[in-house]
């Protein structure tokens, strides 16, 4: 029998170190989810992939869904049949998944229904750095905001209890920091899971009459305001007439705690920590409001809390005289980015004056240049024997060949980074989920215009189900011109490798029939050419005969991510450089290999001047062989 | 080693991305920088050596003329129209098999099987119309292949490339049959002081042809496709003006093109190109006036001599005087284009066409004579 999974032990009281996102998935068990839908996305990957260890059948079915938006539906579908459901996603999903909520406020819920979104400050793993917070309060949804780890594991089963008891969807939210840090979280008990879903004969889950539904939001808003007064997770500590308040969500509550213990203020500064972040609590707000004079926002990412403070104290006339607030607006937090404990300590300093020496701006380079020595160097760039590099190889190679300036468009996944040197600064767009092929559907009619540059779309496979595909069609649909390039590495590489509909095996490890992409474009009527992009000249003429050719020209390049495949089946060959045959810097090479190829299992060795395998990283895919000008690379059957 | 002025972005911005490349494939076949495909040579990557072999090779990079001149004849370069020479006749192949189509009187083809045979020439490179529609070049090691090689092909063949990948795989005395950019590029080549110059103080002969201009190969490919479809001409032909037309030789017969059809597809660098008669040569060739079964030869060097001596003594060739309207109209063409490329690299710049000429040279090319009707 398989051991129980730490996250699956009904021990009320045992206390485990877990990832903030490990501790939203236990606070979910601890709620009875019964049904639990994601599209896979950093920093929010790890709640689905948690609860899928609890995942069973006939108790909590748990899936990866092609993306935001159905994910979201999935989990509404189990809430019309009176089931707890969550849905989980990263920032940009909650775009996708945003025209599905904008009318599931107003078409209300049945079993509680929460909807979870971790931002990420910074875009550390993301192309943008959105505050999803707005997007709740334009869609009159409470908001709850996770600050710790304990704390997470607690809101989730608070957030069920409140979209039951206002009928609508509840938005939870973390961020990076809190979603991807640890810590100590004590279990609750685990409830019986019990009850057949039914959908309610006579019930119905529409936005109409709209007015009517509106209002309705409108209510349990104004509703909310009253009641958050009393959430657990609004807390005052602090002196009773503080010369400052920080007001904070989030991470920031952390961070601003840790500020006050260093600068020793305690006692003359208070936090006012809200964890119902829409809609403000109105009387627990206004007594925070009536025992200072100027109050601090410390908040992640744009001033969210910091403008509804503002407007709070302009609806509240008597709480107006001399009142003022700090925060990103007035400049005492930096206007963009994630918070480090030094932006409060910063913020404190100047607005009380107090001589605390802050880092000086030289401390990021000297932790940098001393952590140095410690990582090994590594630009951001595709792994040691990627299909992607060979790939984008390929396509640089054939669009010099063409010769006719042609355009690549970018798409959201690993070959993201095709915009940097490691992918030879091929992918010149980039904007959201499978809109690489969206933007080359509109470039590739432009050809009566007299455009002359071919255009070439690159989409993962994870990518094409999520939101290529209606792309595609559209391009059929309106006989547009370009060749897209499907680079199929058999996973969603880039959040964790989960499976999608083409990987044959669900979330739950159930084996399914994988969803052929080749199927999809032939059923379209397009032009479809599978190849391994490890065979470069293969690779190459197809896409040189491609781009001459009309319509559209769907390509797949099917390789195997390189750490799966070093995974499943080790090294494929032994690689040498033969140090005879290398010759490095001279003219007719110029390191090939190191400078221009750069694949990480290359390295460059300057004492000798000669270019060497890297053992431990090399994966053994044998393609720098084939670009070696002098034949100095060689491979043998591992 | 001296520093070399020039650089990879001399060839890629300044000569190619400028239209001043006169496609002879020096800068070819050494590296995966520079290579060729359909007709054009393509550059997905960045070189950042400051000392390399392509643009130390490229005829259109910085070339003193002088240094030049003064390694080959112990003088200087002085501008004259046909260049220094000691000797010019005509002469012709005397038999011809039937399977051959030479340009006109076969003599390139004939020195090309004297130095193979006689030596001490291993190889020769020569152009042939290869697969696909483009000219390129072939390095062939007998006597034999020499005539399957015969006839023009006016597009720029990057011919050179074979040559220098030839080259990097045998260090042998080569016989050299190339335009006159080629010629210059080959004695560029046995200069270049640099440790993986494969042709370094190589021992070669240089049969140079004439060339007014030659054709961009993309150009022109595309336009005989359009004009012949599948069907590739066996030999074409610019007879002399007053003619004014392209011909090309089909199995169905002659195609006559008007030359304005064909200007549009000259080779842009070709423009600033100083020399007709490829004078750095050992021995040049070319068209007579008048004369299509014949060639004008010119010997140029003590081995151009030798060459020509040995294959007229063995009764392959006749010979003859060129006559004195011939040459005169020969030296005054080749003096117009010395004169138009010097205009042209003016208006252009410097780095296109960069011949560097004594002040002297300069000015014996603008005295050139101003009469008669202008080729381009
Ligand atoms: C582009 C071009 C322009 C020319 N312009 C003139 C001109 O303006 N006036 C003039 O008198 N003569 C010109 N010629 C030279 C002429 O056409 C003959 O090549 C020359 O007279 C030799 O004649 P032949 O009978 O000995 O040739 P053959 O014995 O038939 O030999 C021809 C030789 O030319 C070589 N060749 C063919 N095409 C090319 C090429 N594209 N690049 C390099 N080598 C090539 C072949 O390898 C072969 O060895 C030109 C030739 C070319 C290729
Ligand atoms: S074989 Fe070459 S390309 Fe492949 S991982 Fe090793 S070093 Fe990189
Ligand atoms: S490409 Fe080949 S010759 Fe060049 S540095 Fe690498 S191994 Fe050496
Ligand atoms: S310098 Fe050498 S290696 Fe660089 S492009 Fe030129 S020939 Fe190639
Ligand atoms: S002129 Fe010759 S050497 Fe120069 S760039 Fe063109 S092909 Fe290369």
């Amino acid at each position: 029998m398989k051991h129980a999974h730490p996250i699956t032990l009904n021990e009320p009281g045992r206390v485990e170190l877990l990832m903030g996102n490990e501790a939203i998935a236990r606070g979910a068990l601890e709620a009875g989810v019964r049904v639990a839908a994601a599209y896979p996305g950093n920093p929010s990957s790890e709640i689905i992939e948690t609860l899928a260890k609890a995942a069973d059948p006939a108790r909590l079915h748990v899936q990866w869904s092609v993306n935001e938006k159905v994910a979201l539906e999935v989990a509404a579908g189990a809430s019309f049949f009176g089931l707890r459901a969550l849905a989980a996603m990263k920032q940009n999903g909650l775009n996708v998944a945003y025209d599905f909520l904008t009318n599931l406020n107003l078409s209300g819920t049945g079993g509680g229904l929460v909807l979870i979104v971790c931002d990420d400050p910074g875009g550390i793993s993301s192309s943008n750095e959105q505050d999803t917070r707005y997007m709740a309060r334009l869609t009159d949804i409470p908001l709850l905001e996770v600050a710790g780890f304990e704390d997470a594991r607690d809101m989730i089963p608070y957030a069920f209890d409140l979209s039951e008891a206002i009928g609508s969807v509840v938005m939870v939210r973390s961020v990076t920091r809190i979603s991807h840090g640890r810590g100590p979280v004590r279990y609750g008990p685990l409830p019986e899971i019990s009850g057949t879903p039914r959908f309610v004969p006579g019930t119905t889950f529409v936005p109409f009459p709209i007015l009517t539904k509106h209002q309705k939001r409108h209510d349990a808003i104004k509703r909310l305001e009253r009641d958050f007064s009393d959430a657990p997770f609004n807390t005052y500590t602090g002196p009773d007439t503080p010369d400052l308040i920080i007001v904070t969500s989030g991470i920031g509550y952390l961070f601003s705690q840790e500020s006050l213990d260093l600068l020793n203020l305690n006692g003359r500064v208070g936090i006012a920590r809200l964890g119902t972040t829409w809609p403000l609590p109105e009387k627990w707000l206004s007594d925070i409001l009536a025992k200072s004079q100027r109050f601090l926002v410390v908040e992640e990412i744009d001033p969210f809390l910091e403008g509804n403070l503002n407007e709070f104290i302009g609806r509240h006339p008597s709480l107006q005289r001399g009142k003022r607030v700090f925060g990103r607006q007035t400049g005492h937090i930096p206007d963009v980015g994630g918070l480090t404990p030094e932006h409060p300590l910063a913020a404190l300093k100047t607005l009380l004056d107090i001589p605390y020496k802050t880092r000086p701006d030289s401390y990021e380079t000297l932790v940098e240049s001393e952590s140095a020595g410690l990582v090994i160097e590594r630009a951001l760039g595709f792994c040691p024997g990627c299909p992607h590099r060979a790939s984008f190889w390929s396509i640089k190679n054939a669009l010099a060949k063409d010769g006719r300036g042609g355009v690549v468009t970018g798409d959201i996944g690993c070959y993201a980074m095709s915009m940097w040197p490691s992918g030879y600064q091929v992918a010149k767009t980039l904007q959201a989920m499978g809109s690489g092929a969206g933007v080359a559907a509109g470039m590739g009619v432009l050809g009566p215009m007299g455009k002359t540059q071919p255009v070439v779309a690159v989409c993962g496979d994870s990518t094409f189900f999520h939101a290529a595909i209606p792309a595609l069609i559209n391009a059929r649909f309106n006989a547009s011109n370009f060749v897209m390039i499907i680079v199929d590495n058999s996973a969603t590489a880039m959040t964790g490798f989960q499976p999608h509909p083409g990987t044959g095996m669900t979330c739950m490890g159930q084996p399914v029939d994988p969803v052929e992409i080749s199927d999809i474009c032939h059923s379209l009527g397009v032009d479809v050419t599978i190849l391994d992009p490890f065979n470069l000249e293969e690779t190459e003429e197809t896409i040189l005969a491609a781009l001459r050719e009309k319509g559209i020209q769907v390509l797949i390049f099917k390789h195997m991510c390189a750490l799966i495949e070093f995974k499943k089946a080790g090294r494929h060959y032994v690689m040498r450089v033969d140090s005879k045959k290398c010759i490095g810097e001279a003219c007719g090479c110029d390191r090939y290999c190191t400078r221009v190829f750069r694949c990480p299992g290359l390295i460059w060795d300057p004492i000798s001047g000669k270019a060497r395998i890297d053992e431990a990283i090399c994966t053994g895919c044998g393609v720098c062989a084939d670009i070696c000008p002098e034949n100095a690379i060689t491979r043998e059957e591992a | 080693m001296e520093k070399q002025t020039a650089s990879f972005e001399t060839i890629t911005g300044n000569i190619i991305g400028n239209e001043g490349c006169v496609r002879c494939g020096a800068c070819v076949g050494l590296c995966p920088y520079l290579t060729l495909y359909n007709g054009t040579i393509v550059f997905p990557d960045k070189c950042d050596l400051p000392e390399g072999r392509c643009f130390g090779f490229c005829p259109k990079a910085p070339t003193d003329f002088d240094e030049i001149s003064r390694e080959l004849w112990h003088a200087p370069y002085t501008g004259s129209p046909l260049g220094t020479y000691s000797d010019i006749l005509i002469a012709k192949r005397v038999k011809i098999p039937a399977s051959a189509t030479p340009q006109y009187g076969g003599i390139v083809t004939a020195l090309v099987e004297q130095a193979l045979l006689s030596g001490p020439y291993k190889a020769a490179l020569v152009t042939q119309w290869k697969e696909r529609s483009f000219p390129g070049g072939v390095v062939i090691e007998t006597p034999e292949d020499a005539l399957k090689s015969a006839g023009s092909h006016y597009a720029g063949a990057y011919s050179l490339a074979a040559f220098n990948q030839y080259r990097q795989r045998h260090a042998v005395p080569m016989a050299v049959v190339g335009l006159p950019c080629q010629t210059l590029a080959v004695r560029k080549m046995a200069r270049l002081n640099h440790p993986r110059n494969p042709h370094t103080g190589s021992d070669n002969l240089v049969i140079g042809l004439f060339c007014t201009w030659a054709l961009s190969p993309r150009l022109f490919s595309h336009k005989l496709s359009e004009w012949f479809g599948a069907e590739k001409p066996g030999r074409f032909d610019i007879p002399p003006p007053p003619a004014n037309r392209f011909e090309a030789f089909l199995k169905s017969g002659k195609k006559e093109i008007p030359l304005d059809e064909i200007r549009p597809l000259l080779n842009p660098g070709c423009r600033t190109c100083l020399d007709m008669t490829s004078e750095f040569a050992d021995i040049s060739v070319g068209a007579v006036e008048g004369m299509p079964q014949w060639n004008t030869v010119i010997i140029r060097t003590e081995k151009g001599r030798t060459l020509f001596q040995r294959l007229s003594d063995s009764g392959m060739i006749e010979t003859g005087d060129l006559p004195s309207e011939s040459l005169s109209h020969l030296a005054f063409a080749a003096g117009q284009k010395k004169k138009r490329a010097l205009a042209a690299a003016g208006e252009e710049p410097r780095e296109n066409s960069a011949a560097i000429l004594s002040e002297q040279a300069r000015k014996t090319i603008l005295q050139n004579e101003e009469t008669g009707d202008n080729p381009l």
